[in-house]
């Protein structure tokens, strides 16, 4: 999907005005979608930037625990159900408007909305009213302003089972290490930890078989949270630099005039212990060898980039599908990563919500003999582990 | 018929019909009437009235293309756009340069 153009000769680029090309490529380039058009959580991005500009705006006790209520859709302002609605022109610009305890029906970029005051004293009244209104499968996000919490029900406020819930960010973060180890931990506990079968990241989680082409999956999710997070500034995936494509690059936005400066960047690798295969029980095992080659390509890699782009924190991220949680992989980059100044993280990722509890220290299925016996078992069987 | 079939259908042909009307449909209303008249091809200086718009069927020449390519002049230094970015960062200039010409 990515091209490298060589520039165009600018006389060939008949009544183009060049001055204002340039302005648009430093200014606008955080505003173009992070995803395409018909990928659904793309909705979510600008509602969330939208409103924290909204909460940056507002003392804390002027934010009551109201929810407010976003319903997509295409043609919001023809809806039957919004003929009686308030219109709102371009609500991303409108911060003046209460959206608390309200129903807005709108389209995916705020452009269009309209909104009822309805009031709502539990997230169940909110479920209660869209049922009402014929509502209860639209792609629906319920923001939850006193928590700063989003949630995100693309198949309706009815499918529980999809219900994705984004933390919207305080005030501006800066693209620092610790800010963007924040959003990494964020990403994997709200997203990426226990199965989200949404998500994509499994092809058969009870044989530990990933998701086809996980990383570039992982790579498309955590570039909108990374998004959402940063949302002052810009971030890339699949950048083609020299040092070949890298996953994530997020520029630090300074402003109409200034440049945009490189704040980080980020290498994602996948651990596994089996193959994708489209026939699961096909798939063939994948060698600590090869996760430890992932994992030294992953540190180059990154450092690499770090020094080409004069980047001020470079991180490799491991997503860890394996059948055993294991740290010790990360042992053969230990060193070469403090020398070239790049974070290594390993983020596990249970193929249950069952294996995540039994996982967790207070667990007393630790205590059993059947926990004791499995892990004899997966220490003597698993040659990745 | 059959190669237009075709053509619509193609999965390629159909996510840059959604990208391009989400671009569009993404500018301010007053800008939206006014962005076809401001594209590099149509504004094109060389461009006379009357003369029919050749978006490089004729001559091997696009200037709406190739401004696209243009973005990349002002970004650091080897990063690249994918299709998609350019063609949102076009509209956003086609939005730019007609909100302009409303004002004015």
């Amino acid at each position: 999907m990515v091209d490298v153009l060589d520039p165009e000769p600018e006389s060939e680029c008949g009544g183009a005005d060049l001055a204002t090309v340039a302005e648009t490529a430093i200014s606008d380039l955080g505003s173009v979608p992070a995803v395409d058009s018909q990928f659904p959580l793309g909705m979510v991005l600008p509602l969330i930037r939208y409103v924290r500009r909204w909460l940056s705006g507002r003392a804390p006790d002027a934010i009551g625990e109201q929810p407010a209520v976003f319903v997509f859709s295409e043609y919001p302002r023809i809806d039957r159900e919004t003929q009686k609605a308030v219109p709102h022109s371009h609500l991303y610009a409108n911060l003046a408007h209460d959206i608390q305890g309200r129903v807005h029906f709108s389209s995916a970029q705020l452009k269009y909305a309209s909104s009822i005051v309805v009031g709502f004293d539990s997230l169940d009244a909110v479920q209660a009213d869209l049922a009402g209104r014929g509502l209860i499968e639209r792609p629906t996000a319920i923001i939850l302003p006193d928590r700063r919490v989003l949630l995100w029900c693309p198949r309706g406020v009815a499918d529980e089972d999809t219900t994705a819930e984004f933390e919207i960010p305080d005030e501006v973060a800066d693209v620092t290490q610790e800010s963007v180890e924040r959003a990494l931990r964020h990403f994997h506990k709200r997203h990426a930890e226990v199965p989200d079968p949404d998500l994509e990241f499994w092809k058969d989680p009870g044989r530990f078989v990933p998701g086809a082409d996980l990383e570039r999956t992982i790579q498309k999710y955590l570039h909108l949270v990374l998004s959402s997070w940063f949302c002052d500034s810009t971030v890339i995936k699949e950048a083609t630099f020299k040092a070949g494509r890298i996953d994530l690059v997020i520029y630090a936005y300074l402003g109409t005039d200034a440049p945009l400066v490189v704040a980080c960047n980020l290498e994602l690798k996948v651990l596994k212990s089996k193959h994708y295969c489209d026939h699961p029980p096909s798939a063939s095992r994948c060698s600590r060898a090869e996760n430890e080659d992932a994992i030294i390509k992953g540190v180059d890699q990154a450092a690499e980039t770090k020094e080409e782009l004069k980047s001020p924190v470079a991180f490799l991220c491991c997503y860890d599908v394996r059948d055993t949680d294991d740290e010790s992989i990360m042992a053969c980059v230990v060193a070469a990563a403090a020398r070239r100044n790049v974070f290594c993280r390993r983020y596990f990722m249970y193929n249950s919500k069952e294996s995540f509890r039994r996982a967790q220290p207070e667990s007393t299925y630790k205590e059993t003999a059947a926990y004791r016996q499995a892990r004899r078992n997966r220490r003597s069987a698993s040659p990745s582990s | 018929m059959a190669k237009i079939s075709g053509n619509f259908t193609s999965p390629k042909k159909h996510r840059f019909h959604c990208e391009l009307l989400a671009a569009y449909s993404s500018l301010p209303d007053e800008a939206q009437p006014g962005a076809a008249l401001v594209d590099a091809t149509y504004a094109a200086p060389d461009q006379n009235l009357d003369d029919v718009i050749d978006f490089a069927e004729w001559r091997d020449r696009n200037a709406s293309v190739n401004t696209t390519g243009l973005f990349v002049n002002s970004l650091p230094a080897g990063l690249a756009l994918n299709e998609r970015e350019r063609l949102h960062l076009y509209m956003h200039y086609l939005g730019r340069m007609a909100g302009r010409q409303v004002v004015a």
